[in-house]
């Protein structure tokens, strides 16, 4: 007898498992300042920091929930590649309830992040930062005082948060396909009288 | 079936509250360390190594002293054309590229009557811990020129206005609307004269 396998769930795992090395070293989302880059901030949910001068400023408790996003996202992908290789078995299902939502969960953090920092800076400062782009920022003269200072910006979305957004799909239709991977294969009887 | 889930549920919660409770429980005799970055805490403490190259020299206090004080190297003047050029050496005392890509400014009397104006040569790219030979050109008019001659030919230094100024250093520009009163030593040594 065949051994069952959801293939999607297995290649959702391993791209998930592909993403999370991935977004350690690649942002999801980059912002520059200066042009060569005088400061920069590199965002992703599982790694959040700041760099000047090329200098990177990591704030522990960010650090930390980093490092529970980044476990969290393994363990999801962990789960779908075990589920995926066992999906007739009567725990399966539970895995794979765990593990592909994850990434979207992920995703979800990593977007409603970036809008309160958006809006932060907004707020706080009044200076509208691209969310992508390049533009030159007139700083407000409360920073300034009474200096013109005009920076240049620049923010960009990084391969990353696109590979992201296929982790999710890719996770949907491995839960999807669950039906179909879990049901028992169709046997063939053959009557002896025949 | 059950016990798979509660099993799950427990890896969920001891993956958040693992590594933040192990990051509270580092910091627990001060929690500014919580938020506040480690290099930013070295900075204030007065270690800027992270942001400043071992080279920087300029032996001033301040971090940034060295790469906004540069030293005079040569001057060129060109009488007939009433034109000028003045090198100077400027080291970059930061940890990244710095690219000088403007420096501009008119030059007037104390009564604004206008002098000249000052320009950078070309644009500038300055490697970390590096130092290059900056150059600013500048045209003089003939007005400039005999104001210098009635209050200034015989002094040793002169009293001038720079307004307009503005500076552009890795996209980031400053420009100032506020003269700026400087005194510019009138010694010849360094100083070319042609024309």
């Amino acid at each position: 007898m065949p051994r069952q396998i959801n293939y999607v769930a297995l290649v959702a795992g391993v791209v998930t498992l592909v993403l999370i090395a991935a977004s350690v070293f690649v942002p999801w989302w980059q912002f520059n300042v200066g042009n060569p880059a005088l400061a920069s901030v590199n965002f992703s949910p599982v790694n959040f920091n700041f760099a000047i001068f090329n200098t990177v400023l990591t704030v522990p408790i960010i650090w930390a929930l980093n490092l529970a996003c980044l476990l969290t996202l393994l363990a999801g992908g962990i789960a779908l590649l075990v589920y995926s290789v066992i999906p007739a078995k009567s725990y399966a299902k539970s895995l794979l309830g765990f593990g592909y939502k994850k990434p979207l969960y992920a995703v979800i953090l990593f977007l409603v992040e970036l809008f309160v920092l958006y809006l932060s800076v907004r707020l706080l400062t009044g200076v509208n930062l691209p969310l992508v782009g390049s533009t030159a920022l007139q700083l407000p003269e409360i920073f300034s005082g009474g200096i013109t200072v005009k920076v240049v910006v620049s923010a960009f979305f990084n391969w990353t948060f696109y590979l992201s957004i296929a982790v999710v799909v890719l996770c949907f239709a491995a839960r999807i396909y669950h039906g179909k991977a879990a049901k028992p294969p169709a046997t063939v009887t053959v009557n002896p009288k025949n | 079936m059950q016990l798979i889930g509660v099993v799950l549920l427990l890896i969920s919660i001891g993956l958040v509250v693992g590594p933040v409770g192990a990051v509270i429980y580092i910091y627990k005799d001060d929690l500014s360390g919580l938020i506040i970055p480690p290099e930013v805490k070295g900075l204030v403490n007065g270690d800027s190594s992270l942001f400043i190259t071992d080279n920087a020299g300029g032996g001033d206090d301040s971090p940034f002293g060295s790469f906004v004080q540069p030293e005079f190297v040569s001057a060129n003047i060109d009488n007939a054309a009433r034109t000028f050029s003045v090198t100077v050496n400027v080291t970059n005392s930061f940890t990244i590229d710095l690219t000088l890509n403007n420096l501009s400014t008119d030059v007037e009397t104390p009564d604004h009557q206008r002098i000249t104006n000052v320009a950078l040569s070309n644009a500038y790219t300055i490697p970390p811990g590096e130092s290059a030979l900056v150059t600013v050109v500048g045209s003089w008019t003939q007005a400039g020129e005999a104001y210098f001659l009635d209050h200034y030919a015989t002094g040793e230094s002169a009293q001038v206005v720079l307004v307009n100024t503005a500076i552009d250093i890795n996209g980031v520009t400053v420009e100032l609307s506020e003269p700026i009163q400087i005194t510019v030593p009138m010694s010849t040594s360094g100083l070319t004269i042609t024309g």
